[in-house]
């Protein structure tokens, strides 16, 4: 006999189902290829990091829109091509977020951008940071985001921060909900926040990264509330 | 370019998590040209023409032969990897040096302009800091980790899901756990259920003061160390705990499984959806309690100072 009441359960839709299979595809093929050049290729990561051709470039203005690629000036900054977008000027410095290295996003405050370019399909809201505009104008800009991309960008980061539901014409650009705590996305979240921490530290923020991850993490409820009226 | 519709299958589901999976080096070596590295060595010369030229196409002979050849080890390598990993022994590669050296650029290019390619100025400051007779092996170790992740988009496009994806397939990457895709998603409680929401609720909060109380005290502080977004590798978050970053990871993994175990059995003849979701309502809301037991607990307590710290 049964002992829980009667419940109906909303069940996400197949979208969903088939976001997170091809994400977790992905990270599978990541996790095994990693493991093997961590242990056969070891050009470059036994070296300490030196960019000598930083000092040399003139520092560029930074604007909104901006795609800026990193340069290799840390260890994590070393290990790939990271790219951030500049997404507003703000008093500490400039809020940005970084491009994800997968092709689907992983949770809801991750972005399909709608590119091609394997290195900016997605973008990563809910690990956007305010970086010094020091370590961002020596970067090399590749590219501008459009103005429906930025816009975009921004009200999704906003709702993470502010803790509200996402905008709804955004829906399908986003990852599934994150609500298993053995779920492996929360490993990834966990390594991809752990590159821009010294970014956010440079900005006096060391703890701001924390606060915007568990929005990620915790964005699914196992109770769907009937939203509020206004 | 796309090699999208060359396979014939669909990749199976891997038989095992690569976490699981023993080290490389306790299998068997890898190609003579990998493990030997010797068999085929690049010239710095011919990266920094690849860098000036542009395009491989625009490079002289040997220095296409050399990079193409560069490029089809890896890319091979890797994806013979990848086959032995997950027991996919069909799984290689039909491309030649010049299409493997076309997937990385073709990953690595944000736009066909110079500003598009600025990967291979970063390439080089990569390099700056090794000596300068290691400057090749930096330059083309790189770009061998690169090649690494050309490999990971090939097997996307090749090898990727199709077709409806089935809620009880095994998760890849989290098989240790017995995870499905339905146990990651599995839903919530429809907005029109609300008294059986808040019956939910409050059985799920019952029940989660019992297995907090129960718990040991490393998995407290491993729950407590989520609960706050603290990495179980923070070395403060293991000094409370008192042991290694695999013990406390272990330590959460069982108090999960234990929760999940415990409530399957009680709840045998309901619904398995209204299960699922009674066990994670469980644990969200023992996560809801570490932070009431860890401002309670001296130790654990600066746990959340730590947390809290502007």
């Amino acid at each position: 006999m049964s002992k829980l009441p009667k419940v109906q359960v909303a069940r996400f839709p197949e979208s969903s189902r088939r976001s997170l299979a091809a994400w977790l595809a992905e990270w599978q093929v990541d996790e095994a290829l990693r493991a093997e050049a961590d242990e056969r290729v070891k050009g470059g990561g036994i070296y300490p990091v030196k960019d000598a051709t930083a000092a040399r470039a003139a520092p560029a203005a930074v604007t909104a829109g901006q795609i800026l690629l990193l340069r290799p000036f840390s260890a994590a900054l070393a290990e790939r091509p990271r790219y951030l977008a500049a997404l507003a000027r703000q008093p500490a410095g400039w809020l940005v977020a970084p491009f994800g290295r997968f092709s689907t996003p992983a949770v809801p405050g991750e972005l399909a951008t709608g590119r091609d370019a394997p290195p900016l399909r997605i973008l990563c809201l809910w690990n956007a940071a305010l970086v010094p505009q020091h370590l961002l104008e020596r970067s090399w800009v590749t590219d501008r985001l459009t103005k429906p991309e930025l816009s975009a960008a921004l009200s999704l980061y906003r709702s993470i921060r502010d803790g509200e539901p996402p905008p709804r014409q955004l829906a399908d650009r986003m990852g599934p909900p994150l609500q298993h705590p053995l779920d492996p996305r929360r490993d990834y979240l966990e390594e991809e926040s752990g590159w821009m921490s010294p970014l956010r530290s440079a900005a006096g923020q060391a703890s701001e990264d924390r606060p915007l991850r568990l929005a990620a993490e915790r964005r699914a409820t196992y109770r769907t509330r009937k939203p509020k009226r206004k | 370019m796309t090699t999208r519709g060359r396979s014939s299958a669909p990749a199976r589901p891997a038989a095992r998590s690569a976490r699981d999976l023993p080290r490389p080096h306790d299998l068997v070596p890898a190609a003579p040209e990998v493990a030997e590295p010797g068999l085929h060595r690049t010239r710095l010369a011919e990266w920094h023409e690849w860098k000036d030229r542009c395009a491989l196409d625009l490079c002289s002979g040997p220095t296409q032969q050399s990079l193409a050849a560069f490029a089809a080890i890896h890319f091979g390598r890797f994806l013979r990897r990848y086959a032995h990993l997950t027991n996919q022994p069909r799984l290689s590669s039909q491309l030649t040096g010049r299409e493997s050296w076309h997937h990385l650029e073709t990953f690595l290019m944000v736009r066909n302009s110079s500003e598009g390619k600025r990967y291979k100025e970063w390439l080089f400051a990569r390099a700056d800091g090794a000596p300068a007779g290691d400057q090749l092996d930096a330059v083309a170790g790189t770009a061998a980790l690169l090649l690494r992740d050309a490999v990971r988009e090939h097997l996307r496009q090749e090898h990727a899901p199709r077709g409806m994806v089935s809620l009880s397939a095994p998760v890849p990457g989290a098989e240790s756990a017995g995870l499905t895709l339905e146990d990651l998603l599995p839903g919530s409680i429809s907005p029109a259920d609300e008294v059986a929401a808040r019956e939910f609720e409050r059985i799920a909060e019952a029940h989660a003061r019992a297995f907090f109380d129960a718990a040991e005290r490393r998995g407290r502080v491993a729950i407590l160390a989520k609960h706050l977004g603290l990495s179980l590798a923070d070395p403060s978050v293991l000094h409370k705990a008192g042991c290694a970053k695999s013990m406390l990871n272990d330590a959460y993994h069982r108090l999960f499984e234990d929760v999940s175990r415990r409530l399957k059995a009680e709840y045998c003849n309901d619904d398995a959806d209204a299960v699922r979701l009674i066990v994670l309502m469980t644990f969200q809301q023992m996560s809801e309690l570490s932070r009431e037991w860890g401002r309670s607990d001296l130790s654990a307590a600066q746990l959340i100072a730590m947390a809290e710290a502007p």
